[in-house]
């Protein structure tokens, strides 16, 4: 059992997501770092989307009744067991009676927190992930609250020989993002300045950016002529409304909408969406489809590097 | 209605890296919506493994599938496959739900400004919207959210995003209706709201409507609402 004794700023329970009812527009949720999510999984021997904490700008106070195998990846909260630091991307033991705190995010917004096992609530559609606007999955469909318990499953797989990462898997956070967008599908409603100026101006992370959206402050792009009828929209699409700044649809987001979509983020950089802060610098630079098909490729190869050596105990 | 002699122009685009939209069309109207439901019927029955999900819209299908599994080109052909195998399909489930709709006062902010857009009066915006079924051509945005189309005139969005729309309002855009169901952030005008509960994860079936479905919108008192909403909310009063 943990408790909880403290639930931070906006802490809920997430897995992979809850694919296949977009069609009924059921947003798909889930981790909004899927790179530190899945990592922090590899880290405890958890198959790949066992549910965990995602916390926000600042995590909570967690009580453990028994000892647990934890990691902690994304952002840095500053987090302590029994007071003392812990270090981000390795994976530790918790005693039985310990008290695993953070604090707020000094490099980074979202950190995950998983423990062997994975967090333990009824799945809802398929999924465990907690999607607040409909009340649904996670604990009761909302953020953790003070005094919550909550239960550890049985979604481990793996023996795990080592649970060093080296240098080279952290990524680092910084405040000047840039992220490489495939334009399309319906780009060609801007005209060539508007695009230019959306490919080459620099915006800022608005305050407004949550598990919706994140939207974007900045110079204004201009969608040309007509109103747009709704169509599917899926996380990372960069879409423009009527007052022309940009903002890009995160997991949470309605599943359709009646916005122009510029183009869409590659699936490879939408990590950094979760942990862009507000005030953070955002500049788009285009890619092409295939080009983005192989970067997501190399970023799943690494999981199974990381997830091989993990088993075998060799270091990478 | 069997669609004969149209003949299936679908353009195909990009959606990032891991999608792929196939659009039949760019305005609302029956037709098309006849061929989006063919084609995901269609590409359903080639059963390919890597599609993790297909969501129709008003005009177009988004694809979303595993690079890791399947090439994009490899899904770009079976899209094609799918588009030379449309068959007529009829979803003989249709059914009719009878909305009751509140259109007055604090339940409709948006009332005056879409009468003033229109140039209509209350009494004839009512009647076109209580005189006819109106298809639900896709749930989408929020869970359950009916898009029904084809209103006989047209109105644009609000201008700034409403941060917290309440479930159950009904909203107009463009030459759409539709009714939220989940507390969202909205730019719909709107200019009434329904005490049924569209979406509710906790019912057997948490979608009143689903694409193909149909809507018939009543008129009701606002205390008829509170009186309705009472009953829903005590489980007294079956849509």
């Amino acid at each position: 059992m943990i408790v909880v004794i403290r639930p931070g700023n906006f802490t809920t329970i997430q897995d992979s997501g809850r694919w296949g009812y977009q069609t009924w527009g059921m947003p798909i949720s889930g981790c909004l770092d899927p790179y530190a999510a899945q990592v922090a999984n590899l880290l405890v021997g958890n198959k790949k989307y066992a549910a965990m904490l995602e916390m926000t700008d600042e995590g909570g106070v967690f009580h453990f009744d028994y000892s647990v195998m934890a990691a902690i990846a994304g952002a840095d909260m500053q987090a302590t067991l029994n007071g003392r630091s812990l270090h981000n991307w390795q994976s530790f033991i918790v005693p039985a009676g310990g008290t695993l705190a953070f604090g707020k995010a000094v490099s980074g917004r979202r950190s995950y927190l998983a423990v062997q096992g994975g967090i333990e609530v009824a799945p809802v559609m398929g999924s465990r992930s907690t999607y607040v606007a409909a009340g649904i999955g996670g604990l009761d469909g909302r953020i953790l609250m003070a005094g919550d318990m909550l239960e550890i499953g049985n979604d481990a797989q793996v023996y795990l020989q080592t649970t060093d990462l080296s240098e080279f898997w952290v990524p680092k956070y910084r405040h000047a993002w840039k992220l490489n967008v495939i334009l399309g599908p319906q780009a060609d409603l801007f005209n060539a300045a508007n695009q230019k100026k959306f490919l080459s101006s620099t915006y800022k992370v608005s305050s407004i950016a949550d598990r919706m959206a994140c939207e974007l402050e900045g110079p204004a792009v201009i969608l040309q002529g007509r109103e747009l009828v709704s169509d599917a929209t899926g996380w990372g699409a960069v879409e423009i409304p009527a007052h022309g700044q940009p903002f890009i649809v995160m997991p949470d987001h309605g599943t359709t909408r009646g916005f122009a979509k510029i183009g869409y983020v590659i699936q490879a950089n939408l990590y950094k969406l979760a942990q862009a802060m507000p005030g953070d610098t955002i500049s788009f630079v285009e890619i092409d489809t295939d080009t983005a098909i192989d970067l997501y490729k190399l970023q799943q190869a690494d999981y199974q590097t990381l997830a091989k050596s993990f088993r075998t105990g060799q270091m990478c | 209605m069997l669609m004969q002699n149209v003949g299936v122009i679908a353009k195909l685009q990009p959606a990032g890296d891991g999608g792929l939209v196939v659009v039949f069309g760019e305005k609302i109207a029956p037709g098309v919506h006849e061929q989006v439901q063919e084609f995901v019927h269609s590409l359903q029955k080639l059963q390919i493994t890597a599609v993790r999900e297909i969501v129709p819209s008003y005009c177009s299908v988004m694809i979303y599938y595993d690079v890791l599994q399947l090439s994009r080109k490899e899904m770009c052909r079976l899209v094609l496959d799918a588009l030379e195998k449309l068959e007529p399909f009829l979803s003989s489930l249709s059914k009719v739900l009878h909305v009751p709709v509140c259109y007055d006062g604090v339940l409709a902010p948006d009332m005056d400004c879409v009468l003033r857009m229109t140039g209509l009066s209350k009494k004839e915006l009512l009647n076109i919207l209580t005189s006819k079924l109106h298809l639900v051509y896709l749930t989408g945005f929020t869970p359950g959210f009916p898009y029904m189309g084809n209103l006989p005139f047209s109105v644009p969005r609000q201008s700034s995003t409403r941060r917290a729309i309440p479930p159950g309002s009904v909203g107009i855009a463009g030459n759409q209706t539709g009714i939220y169901t989940v507390v969202s952030p909205g730019e719909w005008n709107i200019i009434g709201r329904t005490p049924l509960k569209i979406f509710d994860a906790k019912r057997a079936n948490p979608f009143l409507l689903t694409a193909g479905d149909y809507v018939q919108f009543e008129i009701i008192e606002i205390g008829e609402y509170f009186t309705l909403k009472r009953k829903i909310e005590n489980g007294y009063y079956q849509p």
